[in-house]
């Protein structure tokens, strides 16, 4: 039976109401069709073309076109889509709110990779700041932070934990990334978030924002945690870390229902405690035989897991 | 021939449609609850972060149980590694057929990979048997890839994973670019291969529209459109330049010409559809296609590409995309034949919470506080896309 007549029996048994069904039939008949989330991915495609070709074109053209038209035209931009949102936006509230038009998550995003692009070229050009450059990423993650938590946007706030994270050395293309005090600035950024994030949710700031600091959090600590056990010469501390993180991040995602935590937990859990069992072992049919014993064990635990928080289809 | 009844199928598809109404605060959660037993099916699903999980194990354990044999009875020859991989093969699709048949298993990622692993294992053993008959390579990677085209095919027949479709339409249109031919004649072919896929699905999804198996023909027919715009435009691979994914390819005559016009053509073509149909998976094809067209027109008439084009393409794109929001809201009730900019379901991807902690226009639905239960479309505000307006 199509979704319609089981819609049309609803009414008539009065399950739904006449003006339910009339809605949800004009659903299913498509007489509504929404284009919103087509709309904001054209937006951001957008945004990043038109962030991407600033970038090149600055590079490229630097010399031609002067620095102080550069700073100008990218100094008015910011400062125009800053005005935009302070103009349009609705007053600050510690709790969610609607973005009061399509476009304006997206012109606040584009001010703020704008300053970025600027602060870049600012130091590419007059290296105000030389070795200590990295101080750039502080003070436009900061700006970020104020950005997203005034006007509730979570691309804001992504953008901002990114170079947070950038200021403290995680740097994904560096050679060397995650070797020694790398792998303790990513631990001290994991944990910073995390309590950034706790502590802003426990004080009813932007509750909603939570999920994005854990997310990233728990990768970063489990990801460092997981390149220290691969360490031979590291501290074996990192193996009573990866463990500990990676049992609270399972038993936080059971407990909250957020089961992506459960598979970060298990998937990192795994790969650093099969390293430290299979360091020594050189044979192969006999890490095969590892591999394939300690996965079915793996899965059962996750089958019983899956059996009690698991949902019918 | 499927693993699940059709009222199965369908009572799935019908469960999670009423829930997210729910979710939407088009229905009440109460009024649902008198709605679950009808809807109610006996299989098991999972949560999508362990079916990742749980399909990632799986996995692990097929490679080392395989790689185990191998490696423990010295099975180094190249008939007995395809002998073993046939084998692991058969026990890999009957333990799938065991999982589904006993535990009634639905997408909960064992048995999904148990499949695929079958024939992946099925498509190493045809390519090596044919390596040791012939010793020819091009047969070698034929076989394969034709083994895999079918092995897709039958997984979504028997089970109804759409990506085994997906990706058993990938093997097929790479089987032209084995034979020694020209690279239009490579381009070409493929391209008929997967416009033939296209009209077979379209025929099943103008037959059967949004009501399931109709779903999954929409999503395969708009890949399919995909595979033949990726295909067709010679630009694409730009980055390709060692020839690595195409070895040679087409830069003049005829047959660049024609696809230079076809890749204006194709996407004109799925936008009129996917408006005319209201064709979500056909439109997002659509309109992807025809920005990759934009961008990739100055190549293909050899006109100098400039710093600036991104820029103009990123302005093309917001003012494309506020335009027809602002035509939209203008319209009576806020939509114009039937298109709105307003949000009115909310969707649940858990893959989307995840994403929704990177810089990606993607809001968890954890996010979404669910409006109270509504008559109609009242909202609309939702991301201040709507016009506000009641339907």
């Amino acid at each position: 039976m199509s979704l319609l007549a089981d819609l049309a029996r609803w009414n008539t048994s009065g399950t739904i109401t006449d003006s339910q069904h009339d809605a949800l039939a004009a659903l299913v008949r498509k007489d509504r069709f929404s284009v919103f989330d087509e709309l904001n991915a054209l937006l951001y495609l957008g945004v990043l073309a038109f962030i991407a070709g600033a970038g090149w074109t600055i590079q490229t053209y630097s010399a031609r076109l002067g620095d102080l038209a550069i700073l100008f035209t990218l100094t008015v931009s910011f400062a125009g889509s800053l005005y935009y949102c302070f103009a349009r936006g609705a007053p600050y509230s510690n709790s969610q709110q609607e973005s009061p038009t399509l476009a304006f998550d997206y012109v606040l995003y584009l001010g703020c990779l704008l300053l970025g692009l600027e602060l870049g070229f600012i130091e590419y050009r007059f290296r105000l700041l030389q070795d200590s450059w990295d101080h750039y990423l502080l003070l436009s993650a900061l700006v970020y932070f104020v950005l997203a938590y005034r006007f509730d946007n979570r691309l804001v706030l992504s953008l901002a934990l990114s170079t947070l994270a950038g200021w403290f050395g995680f740097r994904l293309f560096r050679l060397q990334w995650f070797s020694g005090s790398l792998r303790v600035d990513a631990l001290i950024y994991s944990a910073l978030v995390t309590a950034s994030g706790v502590a802003l949710h426990r004080a009813t700031i932007k509750r909603h924002f939570l999920e994005a600091y854990l997310h990233v959090a728990v990768n970063v600590a489990l990801a460092a945690a997981v390149a220290g056990v691969f360490e031979r010469s590291a501290s074996p501390l990192y193996f009573l870390l990866l463990v500990a993180c990676g049992g609270a991040s399972v038993v936080g995602g059971v407990r909250f229902s957020r089961f992506a935590f459960v598979a970060y937990g298990v998937i990192y859990g795994y790969i650093g405690i099969s390293n430290l069992i299979l360091r020594s072992v050189n044979d192969f049919t006999a890490v095969m035989a590892y591999i394939a014993i300690s996965a079915t064990v793996v899965i059962v635990l996750l089958v019983i897991l899956a059996r009690r928080f698991g949902r019918d289809a | 021939m499927r693993k699940y009844t059709d009222d199965e199928e369908r009572r799935v598809r019908k469960r999670s449609r009423v829930r997210e109404w729910v979710r939407s605060g088009l229905l009440s959660a109460p009024q649902v609850e008198g709605l679950d037993g009808e809807l109610r099916v006996d299989l098991r699903r999972t949560n999508i972060y362990l079916r990742g999980t749980l399909a990632f194990f799986t996995m692990l354990i097929v490679v080392a149980l395989v790689g185990f044999t191998v490696s423990a009875f010295g099975l180094h020859s190249d008939v007995a590694g395809a002998t073993v991989a046939a084998l692991a093969a058969i026990l890999c699709i009957t333990a799938a057929e065991a999982v589904v048949g006993e535990f009634r298993l639905y997408r909960f990622g064992v048995e999904e990979m148990l499949a695929a692993c079958s024939v992946m294992l099925l498509s190493i053993s045809a390519s090596e048997f044919s390596h040791a008959a012939t010793g020819n390579s091009t047969s070698e990677a034929t076989v394969a890839l034709l083994v895999a085209a079918a092995g897709g095919l039958g997984l979504y027949l028997r089970f109804g994973f759409v990506w085994a479709a997906l990706g058993g339409m990938c093997c097929l249109a790479a089987i032209p670019f084995q034979f020694d031919q020209s690279p239009a004649a490579h381009r070409a072919w493929a391209a008929v291969l997967l416009g033939v896929v296209f009209a077979v699905t379209r025929v099943q999804r103008i037959r059967y529209e949004e009501e399931w198996p109709g779903d999954e023909y929409g999503v395969l027919q708009a890949a399919a459109l995909g595979g033949v715009y990726l295909l067709l435009n010679v630009h694409v691979f730009w980055w390709d330049r060692y020839h690595w994914l195409l070895q040679q390819d087409v830069s003049s005559g005829g047959f660049y010409w024609l696809t230079w016009v076809l890749t204006w053509v194709l996407p004109a073509v799925g936008l009129v559809l996917g408006i005319r149909e209201k064709d979500r998976p056909l439109l997002a094809v659509s309109v992807a296609t025809a920005i990759v067209t934009l961008t990739t027109n100055k190549p293909y008439l050899g006109w100098e590409r400039h710093t600036w084009d991104p820029i103009l393409l990123g302005v093309v794109l917001m003012a494309v995309a506020l335009g027809i929001r602002r035509w939209l809201s203008r319209g009576p009730d806020a939509a114009r034949s039937g298109f709105t900019a307003a949000r009115i379901v909310l969707r649940q991807d858990p893959v989307l919470s995840v994403l929704s902690a990177a810089p990606l226009p993607i809001q968890a639905h954890t996010h979404a506080a669910a409006p109270p239960a509504a008559t109609g479309f009242d909202g609309g505000r939702s991301g201040g896309a709507g016009g506000g307006g009641s339907f």
